[in-house]
């Protein structure tokens, strides 16, 4: 019974107090009402640094208006969400104006695990009649996310790709480079195995190869004649295994058929070279040592086989 | 003036030299190479040793050779019972019965012997070896209380060494006469064999012999041209250091790296070429250098002779004499092969120039 007695003074005290209110709410209903709220579309996955808009439509009677100067502080931080933005639009009509907020937030808060925020609660003040009024609008709840997991102890391994940037297709770019490149580097060896003296690739460095280098470090007078005519010979007898003289150049072609296509110059050079050791008889020394030269480069090739 | 004529005097021995090679060349057949050494020594004055087998027609080459240069031929056969006096003179009875002495083969023409065949001459004993070198050295003797002259006389004797029965060995001195010792082979072409087999104007050696032209060659004049020859002919300093390399190497082989299949090139040579032996070498590359129309001296030159020249006047030690004929062709063949002109050591040392 006793129980019963304190449940109805709870009842009547209530509905009391439901008695005073009821006109002030009642007049708000009347001269300003909430349209529309209008939330983020997602409530979860929100991240650290993700925006967040609101508008809220209000439908206020005239004389009332917003006031401007009781509008949120654009800038303010509460529980780790800043107000960004705020932008107010009113449109003007006789009786009623419809007058649209738009709210940016702007998520700053940190957590290591997933927690519950809001967007706050938010209260516009009416000014402009004889009431005070005021439009409250509630707390909108999201799902706050962190970047990594909890507990983490490299956070390396968790991170995640967010936009992969749009990969341009190169394939035809590459296979034009290295066909190139293999180009550049097969001509360069080439060049490098036609003109150069060292033996570091086959067939080079042959017997005529020396004889050319040689020739070319030789000063064209009567002295560096000799010395080249026993260097050409020298060139000779190691590719023939033996003393090559003018009469054996048959059998030395014989051996090396590559050499066949300078069989008269080899031939004219045994002459020349008879001629000149034996014979006394003297041609015009740079003359002589350029056709020297020139014909050990030609047996050099031959030698090389380009 | 006096060059020209020498000139002309060059070429005309030449022309006719080059016809006696021809004319034997018409009876002779695949002994080309012979021919020309054979002539190369009539104008170096120098003697012939022919070294071949039996029936190689080293009698009808000689024969021929001797009709072109013209003067008097005589000959003489090695037996082991001939003495050096049947060369000098011959005894016999005359038609009085009276015994009667005349000149033997030797001095028999006198002057006039241009060619003195010695045959098997390596049957002949060592006296009349004697004999001949010292009339072959100084080109005169003396007999009947006088002295013959024999100026123009060259001697090509002949020897087969196959046959080892009833011979003497000719010391190396005695073959140091000899200018050189030319091969006479059986010629290795088919149809030359053939010709020579089936073709009949080959078996009767003395008209074979008519057939070539005589006196091609003045005889007596061949030792003056010869000087004339010899004076004409220049050598450089490139192929004297070469000539004096290849000297080296019949002296030392070992040192211009010259090795052989089977021998110890260390031990193989007693005693390698003479002076005088290398003079003639020179002698004879200059006469080839003239009859190939040069007036310098070539290394093939000297390769043309090298063999022939050389080969007999290398004394090997005793255990390779036996095999001396195949040794020494190949020790040759090997220092031309080896030697290099211009040397190596020319070579050697414009690189580190």
């Amino acid at each position: 019974m006793k129980n019963l007695i304190i449940k109805l003074i709870a009842l009547v005290s209530l509905f009391g107090s439901l008695a005073i209110d009821m006109p002030s709410a009642m007049a708000q209903e009347s001269d300003a009402n909430i349209l529309n709220i209008i939330n983020p579309t997602v409530s979860n996955g929100i991240q650290i640094g993700d925006v967040l808009n609101r508008t809220i439509v209000i439908e206020v009677n005239t004389p009332y208006q917003i006031s401007k100067t009781a509008l949120p502080m654009k800038g303010e931080v509460r529980n780790g969400i800043e107000l960004t933005d705020i932008t107010v639009n009113s449109s003007d009509k006789t009786k009623k104006n419809i007058v649209s907020i738009a709210l940016r937030y702007q998520v700053f808060a940190s957590a290591a695990k997933p927690v519950v925020m809001q967007l706050p609660k938010e209260e516009f003040t009416l000014t402009g009649g004889d009431k005070a009024l005021s439009i409250k609008v509630p707390a909108w709840n999201f799902w706050f996310s962190p970047l990594v997991a909890e507990g983490i102890t490299n956070a390396k391994e968790n991170l995640q790709p967010q936009y992969k940037p749009t990969l341009i297709d190169v394939s035809a770019h590459h296979a034009r480079f290295w066909v190139s490149l293999a180009l550049f580097i097969t001509g360069l060896l080439g060049l490098v195995y036609i003109n150069a003296d060292k033996r570091w690739l086959p067939f080079m460095n042959g017997a005529f190869a020396q004889a050319h280098r040689s020739l070319k470090k030789l000063p064209s007078n009567q002295t560096s004649e000799k010395k080249a005519l026993a260097h050409m010979h020298h060139a000779f007898n190691n590719l023939h295994g033996k003393n090559l003289f003018a009469n054996d150049v048959e059998q030395f072609l014989a051996a090396h058929p590559k050499f066949s296509i300078l069989k008269t110059d080899i031939t004219t050079f045994f002459a020349q070279s008879n001629a000149s050791l034996f014979g006394n008889k003297h041609k015009e020394s740079e003359q002589f040592m350029s056709g020297l030269i020139a014909l050990s480069k030609r047996l050099r090739d031959c030698e090389r086989g380009v | 003036m006096h060059i020209a004529t020498t000139d002309v005097q060059l070429a005309d021995w030449r022309s006719h030299a080059l016809k006696l090679e021809n004319e034997v060349k018409k009876v002779i057949v695949g002994q080309d190479k012979a021919i020309r050494l054979m002539n190369i020594a009539i104008f170096a004055r120098g003697h012939v040793l022919l070294e071949g087998g039996v029936g190689v027609g080293k009698t009808t080459l000689l024969q021929s050779i001797a009709r072109c240069i013209g003067g008097a031929y005589e000959r003489i056969e090695g037996t082991v019972d001939l003495m050096p006096n049947d060369l000098i003179y011959h005894t016999y009875l005359a038609e009085d019965g009276r015994p009667k002495i005349d000149e033997g083969p030797l001095l028999r023409a006198g002057e006039n012997l241009s060619v003195f065949f010695f045959n098997e001459i390596n049957r002949a004993r060592p006296q009349v070896h004697a004999l001949m070198l010292r009339v072959m050295a100084e080109r005169h003797i003396s007999a009947f209380k006088k002295e013959y002259r024999l100026p123009h006389m060259v001697v090509f004797a002949d020897r087969n060494q196959v046959e080892k029965n009833e011979t003497f060995e000719i010391p190396s001195a005695a073959r140091d006469r000899f200018m050189m010792e030319i091969p006479i082979d059986i010629p290795a072409d088919r149809e030359l064999r053939k010709s020579l087999m089936f073709d009949v104007k080959y078996q009767h050696a003395e008209n074979l012999t008519k057939q070539v032209e005589s006196n091609v060659l003045q005889f007596d004049q061949l030792n003056d041209f010869s000087d004339i020859l010899q004076t004409h002919i220049k050598s450089s300093n490139a192929l004297e250091e070469y000539a004096l390399d290849l000297w080296e190497s019949t002296q030392n082989p070992e040192k211009f790296g010259i090795k052989l299949d089977s021998v110890d090139v260390n031990r193989l040579i007693h005693t390698g070429a003479s002076p005088r032996g290398m003079g003639m070498l020179l002698k004879a590359a200059r006469v080839n250098a003239w009859l190939m129309n040069r007036d310098s001296l070539y290394p093939e030159d000297i390769h043309a002779v090298f063999h022939e020249l050389i080969a007999h006047r290398l004394v090997f030690n005793s255990m390779y004499e036996n095999r001396r004929t195949v040794l020494a062709r190949e020790l040759t063949t090997q220092i031309l092969s080896t030697v290099a002109v211009p040397s190596q050591s020319n070579s050697a040392q414009a690189k580190a120039a």
